[in-house]
């Protein structure tokens, strides 16, 4: 368990009668960058609150760094960088001094680190600017400075993207892809746009009404959402003696039913019909399968996927 | 703690709200003097134009020093929950408890900075633009200034709290306002039909300093100072501990 840098177990938390978390056990392991996926409401939010410290479980345990007793959390949560809803600001300070005083407060003696933090989130040019005079976007940038500056070991931030435009957006996902790769920074970051989540996360975590519904790996998830295409034919055997020969890059499995299955097909249903044709063999149906992560967490919320 | 006492500090430097506050507390105590030395140019024969009414205007509103405190909270830490900086504080694990009393050493040092620069900004223009009289004189301020001190940290310690318990400031300085100004008179009040009451009002600052009535005055008598410093400790006790109670577990 040496590699998992944040562990819960059985989280739950009311908010008088509404059950903003039940029983929620989620682990994160180093390197991980960790999307939290879920509605407006489900939880996410809350969930990235206790285990920062902003507010208490009701029940059950919150481990960071392998430290789960409130003083020793407490220590731990300094190797963690937050950024959870509004970011937090002096307004009639200006962007540098705001640094600055996270610096301190971080107790980190290189001046020069605010400078590269700033530059690092694209905020140099308003390092002089009051916060109050921000954008949203800007912001969120100097939340994630925020976060950023002492060099953490885990982040957790929540809806980072929220405010930003469309290369701001770009330049996050590509932050975040190197801060965990360079810097084997842990990410673990919450948003309910999905197509972002699927293209920087490598494990998600999928929230519903408080409950965690599943936690699955990049890799299984691309399993589960992969493209295929599914044939139907008089002599499988016979068609896939033939895929062999004539599309010999395609990558294809017999099925139990006596079905081609073909993952992540390189050409149009048409051509994997006509090829049939023009051997002889019947095609008796064909289904073309591609889930988008939307599809699969729809899907899931609904029950119709199996964890 | 001591970074975040760190970082408190060089918000303090920094914030043009601390220097325009300087600013005003000590152009304050210059206007009086001022006012008394064009008085006293314009009518020689006004008694007033002297060091010794000028140091019995301050030793009249011994108050002062206790209404000054959630002033200058007020100015330290209001809208800092609503501007979520201390989301940024307890993200990075300082406790609240380490926060409560950070606050504490940092807006003690503000006042007694405050109060240093504006008692010697009154001091040095009233010795410089009054007459001299030797009667009542700076001593006397700072004799009295130092007996209030215990009852000013207390009423500091309840303003840190009802700022921090409160979204909007002013409501936390109601509050304060309530239980420093209000309760000692509904006690005093009480206090005509039970004696109880009486006597616990009687050990209330606002009720004990108040000069209108006065026998002595309270920071020259035994029994003023052991009340101001018994008063003054019991609140910076009963505040602390309610204020650790509430705070610890506040969720933000």
């Amino acid at each position: 368990m040496t590699d998992c840098v944040i562990k819960t177990c059985g989280v739950s938390k009311n908010y008088g009668k509404l059950r903003a978390l039940d029983g929620v056990s989620v682990t994160v392991r180093r390197g991980e960058i960790y999307g939290l996926i879920g509605d407006n409401g489900a939880g996410k939010t809350t969930l990235l609150k206790a285990l920062v410290g902003h507010i208490w479980a009701d029940e059950g345990e919150i481990s960071i760094l392998s430290s789960d007793i409130p003083a020793r959390l407490n220590a731990a949560r300094r190797q963690v960088g937050a950024m959870i809803e509004k970011v937090g600001y002096f307004p009639n300070l200006s962007v540098e001094k705001n640094m600055e005083y996270c610096r301190i407060l971080k107790g980190i003696p290189d001046k020069k680190k605010t400078a590269e933090v700033l530059e690092l989130v694209g905020l140099s040019e308003k390092a002089k600017s009051k916060c109050s005079q921000l954008s949203m976007g800007m912001k969120q940038r100097l939340g994630l400075a925020i976060a950023l500056i002492g060099e953490p070991q885990i982040l957790i931030l929540d809806e980072p993207i929220n405010g930003l435009d469309p290369s701001g957006i770009h330049e996050f996902r590509e932050l975040f892809k190197r801060l965990n790769v360079q810097k084997n920074i842990t990410i673990l970051l919450s948003s309910h746009i999905l197509s972002e989540l699927q293209q920087t996360a490598t494990t998600f975590g999928f929230l519903s009404k408080g409950k965690l519904i599943e936690e699955i790996s990049r890799e299984k998830l691309l399993e589960k959402c992969a493209d295929y295409i599914e044939i139907e034919l008089s002599d499988a055997e016979a068609y896939a003696a033939l895929l062999d020969k004539r599309f010999p890059d395609e990558n294809y499995m017999i099925t139990p039913d006596k079905k081609v299955r073909l993952s992540n097909p390189k050409r149009l249903p048409a051509d994997y019909s006509s090829l049939a044709a023009q051997n002889g063999i019947l095609v008796t149906g064909l289904e073309h399968h591609a889930r988008s992560l939307e599809d699969y967490y729809m899907n899931l919320k609904e029950g119709k996927v199996n964890a | 703690m001591l970074n975040y006492i760190k970082s408190e500090f060089y918000r303090l430097f920094h914030s043009l709200s601390t220097w325009i506050t300087l600013g005003i507390f000590a152009g304050l105590a210059l206007l009086i003097n001022c006012g008394l030395a064009i008085f006293a140019a314009v009518q020689p024969e006004w008694g007033y134009g002297n060091t010794t009414f000028s140091m019995q205007f301050l030793l009249q509103l011994p108050t002062i020093y206790i209404i000054a405190a959630p002033i200058l909270v007020y100015i330290l830490y209001e809208g800092c929950g609503k501007n979520g900086v201390y989301k940024n504080v307890v993200a990075f694990g300082v406790s609240r408890e380490k926060i409560l009393l950070g606050q504490l050493v940092v807006s003690l040092a503000f006042c007694l900075g405050v109060m240093l620069v504006t008692l010697g900004v009154y001091f040095a223009s009233a010795y410089a633009l009054l007459r001299y009289d030797s009667v009542m004189t700076s001593a006397d301020v700072v004799r009295q200034a130092l007996c209030v001190l215990p009852s000013a940290v207390a009423s500091l310690v309840l303003a840190i709290l009802c700022v921090n318990l409160t979204v909007r400031g002013v409501i936390g300085i109601l509050i304060w306002m309530g239980v420093f100004l209000l309760v000692p008179y509904v006690c005093q009040w009480i206090g005509y039909e039970v004696d109880f009451f009486a006597r616990l009002a009687s050990w209330m600052p606002v009720n004990f300093m108040d000069l209108q009535n006065a026998q002595s005055l309270f920071w020259e008598t035994g029994d003023g100072i052991m009340k101001s410093l018994v008063s003054g400790a019991a609140g910076i006790v009963i505040f602390g501990v309610v204020g650790w109670l509430v705070l610890r577990k506040k969720e933000i």
